[in-house]
């Protein structure tokens, strides 16, 4: 092994125990996770009996009721109980309390670490989040038709999920970030956050939305966030490769700006002392 | 300054009021005159932050759109649903936003008990001689709700004009707003910030259950039926704070202004009561800091 591998291997080995170390601060709660899990359950089956009667007076088939609950199942335990997006609180506070100076003195990428202490914080509520979602949905609404899976489908899926996770984080990094010159970047936030909400899947699968807002959605660093619940979406075959395009060329995209805008907020920092 | 015709708890015994009602009023002045005063002062702290305040503002205007937009879109794809339009929900959702601007953007300080409460910062609300619920109530500020509110009043009015609403209807519908507000008051401010008297670091488990309600009543949950809907209007009476209003204004239904009018008294007198027992809980942590 050379010596930058050896590097790399350390350095990677303590972004993971970053990771598992904020992992530590959930399981020293289970009562709050259990609350949080049981609240995203009691959501679903508020969801799925709305859609249970829109389904029945309407008749549709653009996407099986089945399938379209356990696609909302999705964006909730992934985009939601992960909560990449709140990595722009962790920034955000670092830069109001001034920890950043302190934080940049320190071996580990500050933005990295950041990255894996929200992963890590939340890896154990999402880990019980789609357990009990598979449990529940599977009781309350049924198994989805999964007809549509293949290895191939399967491995595209994995890896849209893990290039909207890189996407994700640079986008709220960016939205951390703003904190340098805004003080608070709650507002942008809203607006990212709201975005991706209303084309990713949240109340309306995107199988449901309009066709030519489907078609903008899926080259768009939104849909490609999105693009990470359509899971049971069959639809999804058709487009699995300009997915993946579409997401790995987002991913670039927004960790170059993301770099940018790093660059431009470091110019901002002052060092206290003291 | 307190206002000098209000009788301050602390003053002496022989000044204050000797009926229980004149005292009562004499405590309630003073206590509203001293929660006015905080409020302005964490207002005006919050507005000193021009570009903030209006982004926020603004930012939570945008929010209310994109949360509207997507079950816009729901109502796009399935047309009307037991009687539920777009418009319908429209109104809703302005309703949603009327409801929980006017609430928390006087109440938005009971947020914080789970935090006071865990860091022992609750003793300097204990020791101050008027009541503790007001003062924690306006121990913050939330600017986004004048964006709430500002949503809400243009929907609810656009929605009125829309659907030509009578007076009989629109007065029916204030009353109904204002049950409205006391049931969510209690199960998004109050009832959910209670539980960090009995569970230690509950401030996600608190914000969760808030959401919940929250949730219930911004789906368009009035399109259910059945034992649910029934859940929905007395158990956690997410309905009446949004749903509900709207069916008046649309039809007259002066038996939901009743029963809203009812339950709120219902949960409006068992969460005072609840907080005032769950207070009793409370352990100080010997905190020493300057406020």
């Amino acid at each position: 092994m050379t010596a930058s591998e050896a590097i790399t291997k350390s350095r990677l080995h303590a972004y993971w125990k970053v990771m598992m170390m904020s992992a530590r601060e959930d399981r020293a709660n289970p009562l709050r996770i259990a609350g949080s899990v049981g609240l995203g359950v009691v959501r679903m089956i508020l969801i799925a009996a709305i859609y249970k009667v829109a389904y029945e007076l309407t008749h549709t088939t653009a996407l099986p009721y089945e399938n379209a609950i356990w696609s909302m199942g999705l964006y909730f335990a992934f985009i939601v109980g992960l909560s990449v997006r709140n990595v722009f609180r962790l920034i955000e506070k670092d830069v109001k309390d001034g920890n950043v100076e302190v934080s940049l003195i320190k071996p580990l990428d500050w933005r990295a670490v950041k990255i894996c202490q929200q992963i890590g914080k939340n890896l154990l509520e999402f880990s019980v989040l789609v357990v009990a979602f598979f449990a529940t949905l599977a009781i309350v609404v049924g198994f989805p038709d999964i007809s549509h899976f293949s290895p191939v489908f399967i491995g595209g899926y994995l890896l849209i999920m893990l290039l909207a996770i890189l996407s994700a984080s640079a986008m709220f990094l960016m939205v951390g970030l703003t904190a340098f010159w805004l003080n608070d970047s709650q507002s942008v936030y809203r607006i990212v956050d709201r975005t991706i909400m209303v084309f990713g899947g949240s109340f309306v699968p995107i199988a449901l939305l309009p066709g030519a807002v489907q078609d903008v959605l899926r080259y768009s660093p939104v849909g490609v966030y999105g693009a990470s619940t359509q899971l049971f979406n069959p639809g999804l075959v058709k487009y699995l490769i300009p997915t993946l395009i579409a997401s790995a060329a987002w991913s670039v995209v927004l960790l170059f700006f993301c770099q940018l805008v790093w660059r431009r907020a470091e110019r901002r920092i002052e060092v206290n002392g003291g | 300054m307190v206002s000098k015709t209000s009788s301050h708890p602390s003053e002496p015994i022989g000044n204050r009021p000797t009926s229980k009602l004149s005292r009562f009023w004499s405590y309630a002045r003073h206590d509203l005159s001293v929660y006015w005063l905080t409020l302005r002062v964490q207002l005006r702290a919050a507005a000193m932050l021009r570009g903030a305040f209006i982004t926020q503002v603004l930012g939570m205007i945008l929010n209310n759109i994109c949360f509207l937009g997507s079950w816009l879109f729901f109502f796009y794809h399935f047309g009307t649903v037991n009687g539920w339009s777009g418009t319908d929900f429209i109104g809703m959702m302005g309703m949603n936003a009327l409801v929980f601007g006017l609430v928390f953007m006087f109440v938005v300080g009971l947020m914080d008990i789970p935090r006071h409460v865990d860091t022992g910062s609750l003793d300097s609300f204990l020791t101050k001689p008027n009541s503790v619920l007001s003062n924690l109530a306006s121990s913050n500020v939330d600017v986004t709700t004048f964006g709430d509110l500002v949503f809400g009043v243009s929907l609810v009015t656009w929605y009125a004009v829309h659907i030509d609403a009578s007076i009989g209807a629109i007065l029916l519908f204030l009353i109904a707003m204002a049950s409205a507000c006391v049931v969510f008051f209690c199960f998004a401010a109050l009832l959910p910030n209670i539980l960090a008297f009995y569970v230690f670091d509950s401030e996600k488990l608190s914000r969760y259950a808030g959401i919940l309600f929250l949730d219930a009543g911004l789906y368009p949950s009035g399109v259910l039926s059945g034992a649910l809907r029934t859940i929905l209007l007395v158990a956690v009476p997410s309905l009446l704070f949004a749903a509900t209003p709207i069916d008046v204004i649309r039809g007259l239904h002066w038996e939901w202004v009743g029963l809203g009018a009812l339950v709120a008294a219902f949960w409006l007198a068992f969460t005072l009561w609840l907080f005032k027992r769950a207070l009793r809980k409370y352990e100080s942590a010997n905190l020493i800091g300057a406020r």
